[in-house]
């Protein structure tokens, strides 16, 4: 006999178990087809098995079922709170169940269609462990899930049970190292991003590499240049355990037709060069640059840097978004400088840049797409103030673009804000570092105080094709569908639906608190849902609209999922 | 919306209405005033809203505008020059009478250099009060008709 997705699931409900364990709380077993090399690089349309879907980072769905001419007609399926604590996931569907990251290392399964719980993760932190940091995603990969957690382990799930299968410790949490975003797994080497690393130590900054059966550390990559190693002098003469920042707080992208890894580095901290020690001209790296990695060690194939001497929190850390423009392969990106970058993802040249929001740091790019900071930003002493857009909200901050496959437009959700930024006086020494500078927000002049945009762009020509803007922030990357859709949400509540072609909104729907993660889309048994998350807590992109626009408020509470779909009957 | 608001909006559409009839007489400039740059330690310090218009006929700059829901009583408007986002010198300034609603009024005189500059988008104009003296609210006066343009693009 055979059995639609839901049937299976309702069976496996019928015989109920709980598991006790360390860390661990089980209510039932979810089977489900194990995701292999095959299935993570070509995913069925109904499932949504990493970040942001696809290895290239499109955040497309090819499902179809929900269309412009339909979408008024969504409706809530189910819901679920979630754990407090800051909230920014990206829900994974594999053959009709959902994998949920919480905050404080809680991972829980759910029948996708129903919202039943199937089993539930609760891991057990160590009391002076920083919990409750957001984990953006979690990883499938051959019947486990894969978890970074904030006491610095890597950490595997039964995906079937919620058990553990293997943990493996490279952090020290105590210095401060933590985790916010999740493993990508290629070709069963589980890589693993890590931030916290704005502290003065001899670890320095790096991300690692797992086997996915045994957990087993196969490389360690640092993200400082370290004395006397090529680009080890952009640092001028500071050792390398003051050598701060270089967090990979971002999952990356992978062609594995290339076979190769691209994974954006954070900023140097502190932020403020005379804080360092260091000016404008001495570059860092490998802050605020792309890295082109291969997979099974290691080792960095190029790298491009988009913002030396880091400045002002420009953070080009973000997504990575892999995108073939006829024979040429390229690769997108975008911090908080506002640039949208276009280099050659085959050997890291420059191709282009755009301004997307009103910027005037930068007086010039110059043809191998190195910038040049305005000239008090460049003399700014510690203590010094300068007045800069956009700010440390970006631009462009977590919240991820999505490639809308079908016409060749990137959607790109945008934060309208500028600051006053002073560097502080920081000691040298180990132990010390931090972020370590003032800032004062204001509106980005021009915008008459729309804080939020959202702006499509030709990936070819460079072109901004429509934008729109409004007063509340955009706080979730954008989710593109073959039904010609887009979905973001924001601090005002609103979850909307838009025509990607146009910006024209076509739906909203008013949630508990602010909407903030990623959307995804999935397939059970024929019906299309679309899922977002309610949450709270963040950095800048929530901190500047607390004080800019104070105007826009919700309640401090309300973590939770959300999946909506078309009435059974039209679906 | 709190019925301030809703007031303010009102009150927004008339003077709109009315600088439409004023820019039959030269080029117009508005923009929503926002906070002066805030954070954490001066937050309580900083409220209101509001919005400014201003006309340019021949050399001279009417200024008009209204505001509510400010920290502290308004004491003057002031202009200052500098690129957008960024803080530059006071060259003008006129009172403001009223508590911390209301709506303010007055003429400035710009030379050839300042008009350029205002046809740049480089001029701003501040809301100051009593527990502000840098200011609470500020705008710049963007064209109608402004677009945003690539800042590199502009300085190359």
């Amino acid at each position: 006999m055979l059995l639609s997705k839901g049937d299976r699931i309702a069976a496996l409900l019928a015989s109920v178990a709980i598991i006790g364990g360390a860390g661990a709380a089980l209510a039932q077993d979810a089977q489900s087809a194990p995701v292999d090399v095959e299935t993570l690089a070509n995913p069925d349309p109904a499932d949504w098995l990493m970040w942001r879907r696809t290895y290239d980072a499109h955040a497309f769905s090819p499902l179809d079922q929900i269309t412009r001419e339909n979408v008024q007609d969504l409706e809530l399926v189910w819901s679920w709170a979630m754990e407090p604590g800051t909230n920014q996931p990206t829900p994974l569907v594999h053959d009709g169940i959902m994998y949920l990251p919480n905050p404080g290392d809680v991972v829980q399964a759910f029948d996708a269609a129903n919202g039943d719980l199937l089993w539930e993760y609760r891991r057990e932190l160590p009391e002076d462990a920083r919990a409750g940091d957001t984990a953006r995603n979690i990883a499938l990969y051959d019947g486990k899930i894969y978890l970074s957690a904030d006491d610095g382990y890597v950490v595997a799930l039964n995906a079937e049970s919620g058990a553990v299968e293997w943990e493996v410790l490279r952090a020290d949490y105590k210095k401060g190292y933590r985790n916010t975003t999740g493993p990508v797994v290629i070709d069963g080497v589980v890589i693993a991003q890590l931030n916290g690393c704005d502290k003065f130590y001899e670890d320095g900054c790096y991300f690692t590499a797992h086997d996915a059966q045994s957990g087993e550390e196969l490389w360690r990559t640092s993200t400082v240049a370290r004395p006397g190693e090529p680009g080890g002098d952009t640092w001028g003469d500071l050792p390398y355990e003051l050598r701060g920042g270089n967090d990979t707080w971002i999952a990356g992208s992978y062609d594995p037709e290339l076979d190769l890894y691209f994974v954006g580095v954070a900023q140097p901290k502190p932020w403020v060069p005379a804080s360092r020690g260091l000016t404008t001209e001495d570059d860092a790296l490998y802050s605020n640059s792309t890295l082109a990695v291969r997979p099974q060690t290691g080792e960095i194939e190029w790298y491009f840097q988009h913002s030396p001497g880091e400045a002002l929190d420009f953070d080009d850390v973000y997504e990575r978004v892999l995108i073939d423009l006829g024979d040429q392969k390229t690769v997108f990106t975008m911090g908080k400088s506002g640039i949208l970058w276009k280099l050659d993802r085959e050997t890291g040249e420059y191709l282009d840049h755009v301004e997307t929001v009103f910027q005037n740091h930068w007086v010039a790019i110059d043809e191998n797409g190195r910038p040049t900071y305005r000239e008090d930003i460049r003399n700014a002493q510690v203590g010094e103030k300068v007045s800069v857009c956009p700010s440390t909200a970006g631009g462009k901050d977590w919240q991820a673009m999505s490639y809308y496959e079908p016409s060749n437009i990137l959607l790109i959700p945008l934060t309208q804000a500028c600051m006053e930024i002073s560097g502080r006086e920081v000691e040298l020494v180990v132990g010390s570092g931090g972020s370590q500078a003032d800032r004062w927000w204001f509106e980005m002049p021009g915008t008459d105080g729309n804080m939020g945009k959202i702006a499509a762009y030709n990936p070819e020509t460079m072109e901004e094709l429509w934008s729109t803007q409004q007063r509340a922030s955009y706080l979730t990357g954008i989710l593109s569908t073959a039904g010609g859709l887009g979905f973001i949400g924001d601090l005002d509540r609103y979850f909307t639906a838009f025509d990607v072609e146009s910006g024209e909104e076509l739906w909203k729907t008013r949630l508990t608190t602010s909407v903030q993660g990623y959307p995804i889309s999935f397939e059970v048994d024929g019906r299309q849902y679309v899922a977002i998350t309610t949450g709270l807590g963040g950095g800048s992109p929530r901190n500047v609209p607390r004080l800019v626009t104070p105007d826009i408020v919700h309640p401090s509470t309300g973590n939770a999922v959300y999946v909506f779909a078309l009435p059974e009957d039209d679906a | 919306m709190r019925a301030r608001d809703l007031i303010l909006g009102a009150a927004v559409g008339g003077l709109i209405a009315v600088s439409g009839a004023w820019a039959q007489g030269g080029k117009t400039y508005g923009e929503k005033l926002g906070f002066m740059p805030v954070s954490d330690v001066n937050k309580s310090m900083i409220g209101g809203t509001g919005d400014v218009q201003a006309t340019l006929d021949g050399s001279t700059l009417t200024v008009t505008g209204e505001y509510s829901g400010l920290m502290g009583e308004p004491t003057m408007v002031s202009l200052h020059e500098a690129p957008m986002g960024m803080a530059g010198p006071k060259f003008g300034e006129f009172a403001v009478d009223g508590g911390t609603d209301g709506t303010f009024e007055g003429t400035v005189e710009l030379s050839d250099e300042q008009i350029q500059k205002l046809d740049n988008n480089e001029v701003y104009v501040v809301v100051n009060t009593e527990r502000n003296e840098d200011g609470e609210l500020r705008a710049w006066l963007v064209a109608d008709d402004y677009e945003m343009t690539p800042w590199m693009a502009s300085t190359n």
